[in-house]
């Protein structure tokens, strides 16, 4: 479990009141749709996650901080998070309950990569000070939250990862994210010298 | 006679950083509340519109 990202207690100094890059909240809302019905009634389809992370970069979210209440340039509209699931129910395929049908179980095979965090698409914590299961983000299903709304769930913070293993989680989103999916082309052996 | 004149210079730090203050957080985590709501719910809520009586 060498490439495994640890997770400490925020026994750090941080910035007193700051969101910060790597912050982990639970249950966190995102507004998944809204529909106005011809009644003028609007229906608000939400999903809750148990777990996300914060995944902006840590001095955009200083910036926003200091520059907030003068309406500077800086200020972010929204958050970028992420969710993170437990192992054993990611590994059964039944991490998104009966939203979504994500398949089969992930064999003993299967999962090395993931942990070794040799997936592209995932990325694996632990938290061996605290009593907390082992998480899988899944970088293919971000989403954006309002930023007041994040701020406004602070009491919702478990936990955050600390330096170095944070900027590395968000190196490996954004080179998910970047990724290019070449088309396979099948070469002529004639062709080949 | 080459004469050394010790002049005291105080010089500011090019990059002052923000307030710090030492936290020490107690991880508000119920891992038993955690397993049996560790999935994502989806929440369906109707706003009616408020009607106004004349």
């Amino acid at each position: 479990m060498n490439n495994a990202t640890i997770v400490k207690r925020p026994r750090g100094k941080i910035e007193n009141g700051r969101i910060m890059q790597g912050d982990i909240f639970q249950n966190i809302e995102v507004i998944e749709d809204v529909i106005t019905e011809q009644d003028g009634s609007v229906i608000l389809k939400k999903i809750i996650f148990p777990l996300v992370i914060c995944l902006n970069q840590d001095c955009d979210l200083h910036t926003d901080y200091i520059h907030r209440e003068d309406n500077k340039s800086g200020s972010l509209l929204h958050l970028i998070v992420a969710p993170l699931f437990e192992l054993t129910s990611f590994r059964e395929g039944k991490n998104w309950g009966e939203l979504m049908n994500v398949g089969d179980h992930i064999s003993s095979e299967r999962i090395k990569p993931i942990k070794m965090n040799n997936d592209p698409r995932y990325h694996y914590l632990i938290f061996p000070e605290k009593e907390m299961p082992e998480l899988i983000i899944d970088f293919k299903y971000f989403f954006t939250i309002n930023r007041d709304a994040l701020y406004g769930r602070l009491d919702q913070k478990v936990c955050s990862v600390d330096d170095l293993f944070r900027e590395l989680i968000n190196q490996r989103f954004c080179d998910y994210l970047s990724r290019i999916g070449l088309p396979e082309i099948e070469v002529n052996k004639k062709e080949r010298i | 006679m080459d004469v050394l004149i010790d002049i005291p210079i105080e010089l500011e730090p090019a990059y002052k950083a923000p307030y710090e203050e030492e936290v020490i957080n107690d991880v508000k985590f119920n891992i038993d509340y955690y397993r049996s709501h560790m999935v994502p719910v989806r929440e369906i809520v109707e706003l009616k519109k408020a009607t106004t009586h004349e």
